[in-house]
Order: C-alpha cells, then sequence, then structure tokens
C-alpha cells in the first residue's frame, strides 16, 4: 500500500507523540518503583524529553512535504528544543534543591522562578516565531491559532476557576496556562491540517 | 477574491513550488491564493504582478467578475 508524503509525514508524528506518551509514564514508573537517585532521575527526565527531538524533526519533514516550513519555523523548532531541555532541568533542580536543601527566602524565590525560565523561553519562542516569519500567509495562520488558544485558556479557566469555587473540582496550578495554551494551538492546527 | 493565478503558472509550465520560490514565499501560500482561500497583501500582490509583468487587475478580479478561463 503506497501513500503520499504528506501522509507519511503525519503518521510519524503520530507515532512519535505515541512514543513520547509512553516514554513519559514509562519514566514516571521506573522513578517511582526503582529510586534511581537524583543523577539517575535526571538522566532519565532529561531522555523523555529528549523525545521531543524527533517529533519536531518529524513535524519539521512534514512540513517540508506541506510547503510550509520557513526558516523563521526552522529557528523556533531550535529554539523550543532548547526552552523544552532547559525546562526540565529548571524543574528538576528546583524540585531536588527544595527537597534536599530546604533554602529560605530570595534562594526559595529564585528557585520557585527556575522552572518558569524554561517555559517562558518558549513563549519567547512563539513570540519571535509571529515577528520573524516573513510569509504573510503563514503569519497569519500562526496569528489565529495563537488568538484561538488564547480564547481557549481563558474560557477554560474561568470556567475551572468558577468551578472550583464551588468546589466542585479540584484545585489546577496557574502553571497549567502554558500546557493548555500548547495544547489548544495544537488543536488548533490539527484542525487546520484536517481541513486542508 | 477572485484570480488567475493557477492559469497564469500554468502557462508558464511553473509548478506551485517553483511560482513559491521565484515569489520568495511557502508553497502553501501559493496554494492559499490561488484557491482563494486567502487575499494576499497590496506587497505581494505587487511581486505577482511583476513577476508576471501584468498589472494586479489583470490578474486578481472582483468576484461578480469571474475567474476567466
Amino acid at each position: 500500500m503506497s501513500s503520499s508524503p504528506q501522509a507519511r509525514g503525519r503518521r510519524s508524528i503520530l507515532v512519535w507523540c505515541l512514543a513520547l506518551c509512553a516514554a513519559m509514564i514509562v519514566a514516571g514508573l521506573v522513578i517511582h518503583r526503582f529510586d534511581p537517585g537524583w543523577a539517575g532521575t535526571l538522566a532519565i527526565m532529561l531522555a523523555a524529553t529528549g523525545m521531543t527531538i524527533p517529533i519536531i524533526l518529524a513535524v519539521e519533514r512534514s512540513a517540508r512535504f506541506e510547503g510550509c516550513l520557513s526558516p523563521a519555523m526552522a529557528r523556533y523548532n531550535r529554539r523550543m528544543i532548547a526552552g523544552s531541555l532547559l525546562y526540565t532541568l529548571g524543574l528538576f533542580v528546583a524540585v531536588y534543591a527544595y527537597k534536599n536543601w530546604h533554602p529560605q527566602g530570595a534562594l526559595l524565590w529564585g528557585l520557585a522562578m527556575l522552572p518558569a525560565l524554561g517555559a517562558l523561553a518558549m513563549v519567547a519562542a512563539m513570540a519571535r516565531l509571529l515577528v520573524e516569519e516573513q510569509d504573510e500567509y503563514l503569519r497569519l495562520k500562526l496569528a489565529q491559532s495563537a488568538l484561538f488558544g488564547t480564547g481557549a485558556l481563558l474560557v477554560l479557566a474561568t470556567v475551572w476557576g468558577f468551578l472550583e469555587q464551588f468546589r466542585l473540582v479540584p484545585h489546577v496550578p496557574a502553571w497549567a496556562a502554558i500546557p493548555v495554551f500548547a495544547i489548544a494551538i495544537g488543536l488548533s492546527r490539527c484542525f487546520n491540517w484536517a481541513r486542508a | 477574491m477572485k484570480n488567475r493565478l493557477r492559469l497564469l503558472r500554468a502557462e508558464r509550465d511553473w509548478s506551485q513550488g517553483e511560482l513559491a520560490t521565484r515569489l520568495g514565499i511557502s508553497r502553501q501560500s501559493v496554494n492559499a491564493i490561488e484557491t482563494g482561500k486567502y487575499d494576499p497583501s497590496l506587497p505581494l500582490a505587487f511581486r505577482i504582478a511583476d513577476l508576471f509583468a501584468l498589472r494586479i487587475e489583470d490578474i486578481f478580479l472582483r468576484d461578480e467578475e469571474g475567474a476567466g478561463e
């Protein structure tokens, strides 16, 4: 059975996304059951996060076949890889230091901000992409996806906030805003793909 | 807005990718313009017109005019 390069590209992205989910679950189970120590835990977390690299490369291959891979998008992908690795590293260091050294005062403030640095780097990468993208049609699609993500986040946060107020749902930490925004953008792009 | 881009491209035997390279845009953008999903900005419309050595109104048509051939 033969299929188009576009279809193969999309299938490859799906396979790598499923592999990432499986890697995250296995990493969580291994850390929880075998306690591999801080160095082992860091290595497992970085390896699991590293699975985003083949996903991004698969997305690039697919975008090339679809005719929408621009230099700005390639730079964005590299920045997102760096941001996700920085986030994982920052999160691990902050949690480890908090549990083992019990920091106080300014050091605690600094540690608490550490995981946010990687996440903020990813937000900055999104902003740079909108600024650097020279192709006006691709920029429009990016802006539409970002608006959809923002709208979805506002709706979900508002509805969840009131449900939480009445103790109908559990508390969700505010940092969940970024993954929710990213998932909404991803859904928007999937919807665009399906329409195309 | 309708346009004659596909026809003009076919006359020169250019693929969408080739036209995209000549215009410095993505193939997806060329496809979106040709199929009427996206109306280009004025600067891009001028670049397209310059490439085909035509006036903008010879390529992009008002809806009531139709896409011609």
